[in-house]
């Protein structure tokens, strides 16, 4: 079902395109060029937080972080490996990038921590980022409610995430 | 902040590494930590090229307006306070639906613009932040992502049997987190009981 799914999104977009007379291999090149650029923009932030992230794994605290958290997030079935990307995840996104890869790297796509942090990352975001950019660009500086709210929403995520791997999955 | 999670990160890592032996490890991490940089640039740039060609078809074609039409009455039960045919809203909902096809790149200039516009209509006093402006961010923490095409991307390149098969939990998981944010705010908004979530599926 996923693969029709991506199938579906490309070849119904390009032909709903064509059918409204857009010009859909120039749109396409003018888009692509912006991804392109957005992707270069973000390589500096993406090196500096691979290295301060593949020196984080390097330094072995992860193993004994996750020894030190087992029996806590153990009950929920959170898998330790995850813990890193759930402390990253809301602070930068280039950071949980480098962190998601890492544990692909060391355990794999499909293992039970991979999937668990694939779910994490896929339905998360970059929260005191986005806080900090929406309310910034408007002058806010009393966000209310606004970051227990969203903290809430990714702690249930995190929760979730290992959640739905364990049942549905497994 | 980046400031001190990048500076905290590298200064506890060499500290801890250091003092536990694991000085090969750390430097050799620092010696592949550029190279091994732009080869994830490489692989999660290519899918947001791709995907952004993808989605300038969809913006043009005007299939995110329409689709923006069509989420219009649920976020207007969500942000009570948007004027009806007002700016914000417009802005809302081409923001709503560009974070559902996975088009980040799109998705902030259209928020921060739903932004000024809501300040602008709230009249709001200086600096503090109206209930919908704070349920509009929380929905932006979350992820309504339909494809998290990056992710996608990066398990197909770790090797992933299927990478997508992580989806229906995914749609799940987001779904729950985004409720937990909207039930929060609207119980911090005073509407007790405001038990409607929008998420598309």
């Amino acid at each position: 079902m996923g693969n029709i799914i991506v199938i579906l999104s490309v070849t119904g977009i390009v032909l709903f395109g064509l059918v409204k007379g857009v010009n859909v291999f120039d749109t396409f090149l003018a888009g692509a060029r912006e991804g392109m650029r957005a992707a270069a923009a973000i390589l500096p932030a993406l090196t500096a937080l691979t290295l301060a992230v593949s020196m984080i794994r390097a330094s072995g605290c992860l193993e004994a972080a996750g020894q030190m958290l087992a029996p806590l997030i153990g009950a929920i079935r959170i898998p330790p490996e995850t813990v890193p990307l759930m402390l990253i995840r809301p602070v930068s996104g280039s950071g949980a990038l480098a962190v998601i890869r890492g544990i692909f790297e060391q355990s794999g796509p499909d293992s039970f921590a991979g999937k668990v942090a694939s779910v994490m990352m896929g339905s998360t975001e970059t929260t005191f980022y986005t806080v900090a950019v929406y309310f910034g660009s408007v002058g806010v500086k009393k966000t209310g409610y606004t970051v227990p709210a969203a903290l809430t929403a990714d702690l249930t995520g995190m929760i979730f995430a290992a959640l739905t791997v364990t049942l549905m999955m497994y | 902040m980046m400031n001190y999670v990048f500076a905290g990160l590298i200064l506890f890592a060499a500290v801890w590494g250091v003092a536990t032996g694991h000085s090969d490890a750390l430097a050799s991490a620092i010696l592949t930590g550029g190279s091994s940089a732009v080869t994830l640039i490489l692989t999660v740039g290519g899918a947001m090229t791709l995907w952004s060609g993808i989605m300038a078809i969809a913006e043009k074609s005007g299939l995110t307006e329409y689709a923006a039409k069509l989420l219009r009455p649920l976020l207007g039960l969500l942000l009570p306070g948007m004027k009806k045919g007002g700016e914000a809203e417009k802005y809302v909902c081409m923001n709503v639906v560009s974070n559902l096809l996975g088009l980040g790149n799109a998705a902030t200039p259209l928020g921060l613009k739903a932004m000024q516009a809501m300040r602008d209509e709230h009249g709001v006093l200086s600096g503090q932040a109206s209930p919908d402006m704070m349920t509009f961010v929380v929905m932006n923490t979350a992820s309504l992502q339909l494809l998290p095409t990056t992710l996608l991307t990066l398990r197909a390149e770790a090797g992933a049997a299927d990478p997508m098969d992580i989806m229906p939990c995914v749609w799940l998981t987001s779904a729950a987190a985004l409720t937990a944010g909207l039930l929060l705010c609207g119980a911090l908004r005073g509407f007790t009981g405001i038990g409607s979530a929008k998420e598309g599926h």
